[in-house]
Formats: structure tokens, C-alpha cells, sequence
């Protein structure tokens, strides 16, 4: 059990909280905005505490002399910096770790700044850079609206929606397996609001929202089985030059593709203009079908739509899918008009705070287990996890069927020390040196580290 | 409104009331009360049945809780299980009616201590331990306990908790508020051991020692002798009463960081803590001073009273060594005003709690401040923080709703008949959990007077009060109700 220490009750905060709190941690969050904090109370079982998570008196009152870990998640980069300062100088708070979202902090040659000497932030997180990623990812694999590759890159943790023209809605999981000659699994069904463990007897559905875990090798051709043809990307547009837009257009550029960007702010436009050499800036707003049809939007391979803005990203992804476009990436922030945009059958939506709390988490879990690395899947519901096998773990030389996990947790592979994957059946041994997949109900998630 | 989960919820208290029953029951065994400890048997039995099937009907209902549900599943609570806890009252024969024994139940666990019983020193020990337990259970708040003990009320914990704890900000002490609950309720059973430890000590029989201890930290007031702890006429129980009812009525928060902290001295900087002090004190000096100049007692013996009553009255407790009501008219006019100010906030005690007086009295300097200085900024401070505007409303509207419903209540008291002195005292002293009154309700007599349908009037004071008002008039509130 940790003593945790959340500073910033936004969004990011509360969904770490909920977390932590979920698997049994002590959280003490700070906020100089005593509204929010009750409304904090209202939703997650913590202790608040009313300040700035930087004074030291603050930190003290929230117990800092006790905390293992500070999270420091305020809208200010100065502020989540400093408290990480005031909680190692003070209260040698041992792991520490920080949102910065402005780039110049982030430059990659002034890295050297974050050490226990000077800065002492454990580890940095850019909620910018990490949804460009994100975004890019998801990009790659047509149809996918969010992919990770685990296991040393060798598996890929797919998410996608099950289109019409897949031809396997309505067989049996166990005839679909037999059917494409690829090795996957499926490893959670999200339909009606729930989530389902499909088993052999399961069947797809369309619309279905499905997270499988194949090689990453195999990906596109899975995602062609099961009804999302593969498009290389060769012309994309994005929407919104934000600090977002700006990372995804490097990274794009960096690949050779064709790049429209559309900002509506004068002067930010001129600076995007001025830092990427291939890309074509238009200065305009996104709602502007004038503007789409001129710059031909029904070609592009895919649109990315990522302005600060979520109402407006939402309109943009809709006329962008009028117009055409397949591959449509919306970037919604708000918590509330989530499932307003799956109405609206805007199938990849990106959420800043999910992939934020997301990576914070697996960065906490880190700290005290066998963890290698970890991501919430369905809005959280879910996490998938993947764990070193040691020679004391309780599953060291039993199988996966004889491990005695409950209902909500799953093994969906083990990947043998040579590299050799299997995907999980009843009957494969478990060793040292192994390294499991599993996906768990969060509310089963201390379960793993007692059994596995 | 969920009303599954509430019913689950309230199937799941209702066991382990009737559990809890089981106590008297065995108590009566021992003594050899036979038959009351079969109708003790008998309800207990019935309650947890009866919970029990609610538990397996409502069973698989899923648990999140609004607000409101939090509302109403707090008012229900403390009225099915005081009206579960009457039974035993009215089957044993100590309450003459229903309806007393109903009086009596709440009297017990909304730890006011009016009690229309008499005949209490022959009366059986099960009915005794009973009322004791009631009040114990009542004070620090049934719903905090069952949030310490029962792990499925997460969240909605902290909404049912808030109904429930008295005073203006209900903090946590620990990020969870399970572990909160259970802390309160740790601190509270330490408490109430030494507090039967030390009664013990001081002379009392066992029996009396814990059924007196339940009251004392509880600040209940029932006792096992009709009269009170003058019964047993020794000084040094009647300290440790005065010290007991004094520490219940301390915030708890306090007494856990006093614990906590290795004895540094939490107490003295809280400024609720040390107006409490100088409060009773001041109490004590005027009137030992009057009674000894109109020479009603010696000085020894005026002190010794007055400091008693006055702690049993400003605690809420209820105790009686004296009868105050005959002493020269500015006692209990001294102790009608003391009723109201209360214990500190976060404590046992009723009453409308220092902590909010101050913080009045405060705002009221400020607005002089104000005339004095027209352009000066000037804000209310309780230590050396600021009252924020929201705060000071809610204690605005609380002070009025609470004048509001005790002039409403004094007022059906008249329109039953009782006298002006009768009518005011027994609205006053149900409303602030005091317990005996002035005049015909005084501490030499009780509640047996007053007719029926007032005693279900103050059945409601008693809960109003002790659930600080909010809880139960948003539940009037015609919008709770709508969809």
C-alpha cells in the first residue's frame, strides 16, 4: 500500500486518483480550488487537502513525511516541477513525477536537467507528446483507433471497432480462430456498456469495440481479415497546430508523407510554417468546408483533428467522415461528450487525459512490481498487463490453466525467454524467465502480484 | 433514488442491530431476567430475520449512491432502528405504550437522554443495558460505524458520513474514509473503557460502571437510577463524569491527533477547544459565585454542583445531581442558554456547537469593524483562517433554521397544553439532545406528562437535532422527491 500525494484535482488527477484508490493506495490530493476538491469527495475515496501542491506547509499537511509518491498534474508546468523539487529537498519523497507540457522544457538535449541533483523529477510526462504517439500508432494500423506494442515490440495490443463488411459477424470465436490462418486473440469485448471476456462460443457483432493482441507483424493482415482494408499513408491532413498537431506533424515528416496542417490562429500559423520544412500550413478555420473541398480533404489517407477545442474537433470529424475520409482521429478531452462522440459514430477518439493518467499509472506500478509495463484499455475499465515470471513468483513451473486467477483476470500469452510467443491455452507451462500478457478488471488488479 | 440499495443497505443494518440485541439479551441471562431476555431473543431474532430476507431480496443490486439516496437512506436508518429499538421497550413492559417506549428509543439513540421511564433502580438490567447500549451506538453515529465496518459502502460512505457527522466541516483524518470511520470508532471505545475503568474505581458496581460509561462519552444522559448520578452521591464519580462528558464533547479529530501525535499539545491550539474551556469556566465561576451569595450552598458544595450540572448541561448530556430548576431563576436561565452553544463540532455532544457560534459571533465583529472602518477590508477569522463566504451562509442558515424549528416546536408544545416554561424547555432541550428540561419536564421529573402526540413532536426534535436539521428537511423539499 502506498502513500500517494495527487497535486491538481483536473481531469488527469482524479482519474489517478480513482485508480490508486481503486487498488487500495492512500491518496491525499491537493488543490488550491476548495470547490473542486468537494467535488473530489464526491466521486473518489480520498483525503483533500486546500493549497499550492508546491508550498511546503501544503505538501507537510497533506503528510508528505509519509508519501512514497508525488504526482504533480497541475494546469502549470512550474508548479509540478517545484512541488517535485520541495517534495525531494524536504520530505525525500522517493518517486516524483511530473506533467510538463511545454516543449521547451522538453527539449530532448536539455534532458540532463532531470536528475537528482538539479531537478529531481523521476520521471516526465507530456501529455502532448504522449497523445501524438498515440495518434501516430493508431494511424499506422487502418481501422485501429488505438495501438500499443508490448513485450519488447514483438506483440501489438490493437483496439478497433468491428466494421459491417467484416465477414465474420456472428461466427463463433472458436470457427473465427480456425478461419484466419494468423494467430491472435481477442481479448475483450465492449458492447452495450459492458464488458465481455469472449469465449469460444462468443460471436462479433458490428460495431463492436475489440482489443486483440496479435505479433506485430501480423497486424495488418488481421485487421484486413476482419474487414479493415490497409491504407499507407501517403496524404493526411491535421486539423489544430496546438502543441499536439505540431509533434504529429514532425513525426509525419519524418516519414515522407504529404502533410496539410490547418490553424486558425495568425501568428501560430506563421510558426509552424517557419519550423516544418515539407508541410503546407493553411491559415483557416477547420469548419470551413470551402477550405476542405479546395484542399481536397475526400484524398487524404487520413485526418487528424486536434485542436483544443472538443466541440469544434467533434464538427470537424464529422464533416471530415461527410467528405469521405476513412481514417478520421478526433481528439476529445472532456469526460462528458465521450460517449456523445461515439453516437456520433466517430469511431477514433484519442483522450489526452486517459493516455495521461494511463501513463502515469504504469509508471507507479512500476516502482513495486514485476511489472514491465501496463495500459488501461475501454475508458479504464480494463487493464492490460504485461509481467516478468521470477523464479519465487507463485506461477513459476505451473500452467496457465492452474494458476487459479478468478473471473475478472485473463492470461492471453506468454512469451517464452527465446522470444517464442503462445498464445494462452490451459495447457502452457509457466517458468522463470517468462514474460506474461494478462488483462484484469481493475478491481481485481492486486490479484496478479499475489498469483501469477 | 436507488431504494434496492437503500433497502439492501437498511436489510444490512437491521442485522446487525438485531445482533448487537443479543447483548441485553445474555445480560438479562445473567441476572436472571428470564423473561426479558426472551423477548430480547425474541426481537433480536425477528430484526435479523427480517433483514436478512431484505439483504437477499435487494441482494445484487448495484451499489452507487447519490446525494440523495444518501438522504434518505440516513432518515430511514435512524428511524426504523429506533423504532426497532423500542420493541424490546414496549414488549418487557418498562414503557407503558408504544409510543413511550418509541420516545424512550429515540430519547436513547439520538443520545438526548429525555426519558419517560421511572422505577429505573428496580427495573431489569437487560432494559437498563438497552438504553445505555442505544445511546452508545447513537453517539458516535450509526452509519459512521457501519462505514467502519462494512466494506461495501465506498464512496457513498463519504455521502452517508457527511448526513450523518455533526458540525460545519467534516474533514477526514485519513484518505480513506473507512479508515476514518474506524478511528473515530477506535477513539471512542477507548474512551468509553476508561471512562467505565475510572466510574469503576471511583466506586460504582460494574453493571453501573458500563451502562454509565455508554452515556457518559456518548453525552446521553441515561442513567440506571431514577436519580441520576446524584444517586450515588460521591464526589469523585461525579469527576469522573464531569471529565468524561467533557472529553465526548471534545472534537474527536483532536483526540486522534492527541493519540497520533505522542501527547503534543493538539489541544490548546484549537481555538473551538479553548473557547469550550473558557466557556465552562466562566460558567462555573458565575454561577458557584450566585449560589453561594444567595446562600445555597457552601462554597465547597457550590462548586461541586455547579460545575456538574453546568458540564452535563453544555455536553448535552443530561445528568442530574441537583435540581437546578429550583435554584434562584438565573440558573436555568444559565443552563437554557448553555443547552443551545453545545460541545465542539465533530464530538458527541448536541446542541448547535461552539464551533459555529463563534464563527457568528465572529462575523457579527466584523460588520462593527465594518461601521468603524467603511472602506477597510475586513474578514471573520476562527484561528487564522478565514471563514469563507459559503461556510459563514451555511452557519447563517443553520442558526436560522434551527431558531425556526424550535420556535415551531415550543409552539405545537403550547398547543398541547404545556406551560410556557414546559413548552420552551422541552422543544430546547429535545432539539439540542439535551434531555431534561425546566419546569414540569426538569431534571427532578421527565417526559411520563407530556401527552402522546407531543412526544412524537419531540420524538422528531430529537432527530432533527441530532442530524443537524439539513439531513432531515431536505427530504420536505418537494424537488427531492421529483425526478
Amino acid at each position: 500500500m502506498l502513500n500517494a500525494i495527487v497535486v491538481g484535482a483536473g481531469e488527469v488527477g482524479i482519474s489517478i486518483a480513482q485508480n490508486l484508490s481503486a487498488e487500495n493506495h492512500n491518496v491525499v490530493m491537493i488543490d488550491h480550488d476548495a470547490h473542486k476538491l468537494q467535488q473530489v469527495l464526491d466521486v473518489v475515496d480520498v483525503q483533500i487537502v486546500e493549497g499550492v501542491g508546491s508550498h511546503p506547509d501544503v505538501l507537510e499537511q497533506a503528510g508528505a513525511d509519509r508519501a512514497h509518491l508525488l504526482i504533480a498534474v497541475t494546469q502549470s508546468d512550474e508548479v509540478n516541477m517545484i512541488a517535485c523539487q520541495v517534495a525531494h529537498s524536504l520530505f525525500g519523497i522517493n518517486k516524483k513525477i511530473a506533467r510538463v507540457r511545454d516543449m521547451a522544457y522538453l527539449n530532448i538535449t536539455h534532458n540532463r536537467l532531470y536528475n537528482r541533483e538539479d531537478m529531481p523529477v523521476d520521471v516526465v510526462i507530456s501529455p502532448e507528446k504522449e497523445v501524438a504517439d498515440a495518434v501516430v500508432r493508431a494511424a499506422e494500423v487502418s481501422g485501429s483507433f488505438d495501438v500499443t506494442y508490448m513485450a519488447g515490440n514483438t506483440l501489438a495490443l490493437i483496439g478497433l471497432k468491428i466494421p459491417k463488411e467484416c465477414a465474420y459477424l456472428g461466427v463463433k470465436f472458436r470457427e473465427v480462430l480456425e478461419r484466419i490462418e494468423y494467430n491472435f486473440r481477442a481479448i475483450s469485448i465492449f458492447r452495450e456498456d459492458r464488458v465481455i471476456y469472449p469465449r469460444g462460443e462468443d460471436h462479433l457483432e458490428e460495431g463492436d469495440e475489440v482489443y486483440l493482441l496479435c505479433k506485430r507483424d501480423d497486424r495488418t493482415a488481421i485487421m484486413e481479415e476482419l474487414g479493415h482494408q490497409h491504407k499507407p499513408m501517403q496524404d493526411v491532413m491535421i486539423i489544430g497546430g496546438g502543441h499536439i498537431g505540431y509533434e504529429i506533424a514532425l513525426q509525419m515528416e519524418a516519414r515522407g508523407v504529404n502533410l496539410r496542417l490547418i490553424e486558425n490562429n495568425l501568428e501560430r500559423a506563421n510558426f509552424l510554417a517557419h519550423h516544418l520544412s515539407h508541410a503546407v500550413v493553411l491559415y483557416g478555420d477547420a469548419l470551413d468546408s470551402d477550405l476542405l473541398v479546395q484542399e481536397n480533404v475526400s484524398a487524404m489517407d487520413a485526418v487528424f483533428v486536434m485542436t483544443s477545442n472538443d466541440p469544434s474537433n467533434i464538427l470537424a470529424s464529422i464533416s471530415a467522415r461527410k467528405f469521405g475520409v476513412e481514417n478520421v482521429i478526433t481528439r476529445v478531452a472532456s469526460r462528458m461528450l465521450m460517449p456523445l462522440a461515439d453516437t456520433l459514430h466517430l469511431d477514433k477518439v484519442i483522450s489526452p487525459r486517459e493516455i495521461t493518467a494511463s501513463r502515469i499509472l504504469q509508471h507507479v506500478r512500476r516502482t513495486k512490481s514485476r511489472v514491465e509495463d501496463l495500459h488501461s484499455i475501454h475508458q479504464g475499465k480494463l487493464e492490460v498487463i504485461e509481467l516478468k515470471v521470477t523464479y519465487n513468483s507463485p506461477s513459476h513451473g505451473r500452467t496457465v490453466g492452474s494458476l487459479g486467477l478468478s473471473e475478472g483476470v485473463k492470461v492471453s500469452a506468454v512469451i517464452k525467454e527465446d522470444g517464442t510467443v503462445f498464445f494462452a491455452e490451459g495447457h502452457i507451462p509457466v517458468e522463470e524467465g517468462d514474460t506474461l500478457i494478462l488483462v484484469t478488471r481493475i478491481e481485481c488488479i492486486n490479484e496478479i502480484e499475489l498469483m501469477v | 433514488m436507488h431504494y434496492r440499495m437503500i433497502f439492501y443497505v437498511l436489510g444490512v443494518f437491521a442485522c446487525g442491530f438485531g445482533a448487537l440485541m443479543s447483548v441485553p439479551a445474555f445480560v438479562a441471562l445473567f441476572f436472571q431476567e428470564g423473561q426479558a431476555a426472551r423477548i430480547f431473543l425474541e426481537v433480536s431474532f425477528a430484526t435479523m430475520v427480517t433483514g436478512g430476507a431484505m439483504v437477499i431480496m435487494m441482494r445484487g443490486t448495484n451499489k452507487t449512491m447519490t446525494h440523495k439516496d444518501a438522504f434518505l437512506l440516513t432518515f430511514l436508518t435512524w428511524s426504523v432502528l429506533s423504532i426497532i429499538g423500542s420493541l424490546p421497550l414496549y414488549f418487557t413492559g418498562a414503557a407503558p405504550t408504544f409510543i413511550d417506549g418509541l420516545f424512550e428509543s429515540v430519547a436513547g439513540i439520538t443520545t438526548t437522554g429525555a426519558s419517560v421511564l421511572s422505577g429505573l433502580d428496580s427495573m431489569d438490567h437487560g432494559v437498563l443495558l438497552w438504553r445505555s447500549m442505544l445511546q452508545w451506538i447513537g453517539g458516535m453515529g450509526i452509519i459512521v460505524l457501519a462505514v467502519a465496518v462494512l466494506p461495501f459502502l465506498g464512496i457513498g460512505g463519504m455521502q452517508l458520513y457527511r448526513s450523518e457527522m455533526p458540525g460545519v466541516t467534516k474533514d477526514k483524518l485519513q484518505p480513506r474514509i473507512k479508515e476514518t470511520a474506524k478511528l473515530l470508532w477506535i477513539v471512542y471505545l477507548v474512551l468509553t473503557i476508561l471512562c467505565a475503568a475510572a466510574y469503576s474505581v471511583a466506586g460504582m458496581g460494574t453493571f453501573d460502571a458500563i451502562a454509565h460509561a455508554f452515556t457518559t462519552v456518548a453525552t446521553g444522559g441515561f442513567s440506571t437510577h431514577d436519580a441520576s448520578i446524584g444517586h450515588f452521591n460521591s464526589f469523585s464519580i461525579e469527576m469522573v463524569a464531569v471529565l468524561f462528558m467533557f472529553l465526548g464533547a471534545v472534537n474527536f479529530s483532536l483526540h486522534y491527533m492527541f493519540l497520533t501525535t505522542r501527547g503534543r499539545v493538539v489541544y490548546a491550539k484549537d481555538s473551538e477547544f479553548r473557547m469550550f474551556l473558557i466557556l465552562v469556566i466562566s460558567a462555573v465561576v458565575v454561577l458557584s459565585l450566585m449560589l453561594m451569595s444567595l446562600d445555597v450552598y457552601q462554597a465547597s458544595e457550590a462548586v461541586r454542583y455547579s460545575l456538574f450540572n453546568i458540564m452535563a448541561v453544555i455536553t448535552t448530556t443530561g445528568y442530574a445531581t441537583a435540581d437546578y430548576n429550583a435554584w434562584p431563576v438565573l440558573a436555568p436561565m444559565t443552563m437554557l442558554v448553555l443547552m443551545f452553544w453545545g460541545g465542539c463540532s465533530g464530538s458527541t455532544a448536541g446542541g448547535m456547537k461552539i464551533l459555529r457560534i463563534m464563527m457568528i459571533v465572529k462575523q457579527s465583529q466584523t460588520e462593527l469593524i465594518r461601521l468603524l472602518h467603511p472602506s477597510g477590508i475586513v474578514r471573520a477569522k476562527i484561528g487564522n483562517r478565514t471563514i469563507s463566504s459559503e461556510v459563514m451562509q451555511a452557519v447563517w442558515a443553520f442558526a436560522g433554521l434551527y431558531l425556526v424549528t424550535f420556535i415551531v416546536i415550543s409552539i405545537v408544545m403550547a398547543a398541547y397544553g404545556l406551560d410556557l416554561e414546559t413548552a420552551f424547555s422541552a422543544a430546547g432541550a429535545t432539539l439540542t439532545g439535551l434531555g431534561p428540561g425546566l419546569g414540569d419536564v426538569g431534571p427532578a421529573s421527565n417526559y411520563a406528562s407530556v401527552p402522546q402526540g407531543a412526544k412524537l413532536v419531540l420524538c422528531l426534535s430529537m432527530l432533527l437535532g441530532r442530524l443537524e436539521l439539513l439531513t432531515l428537511l431536505v427530504l420536505l423539499m418537494p424537488a427531492f422527491w421529483r425526478k
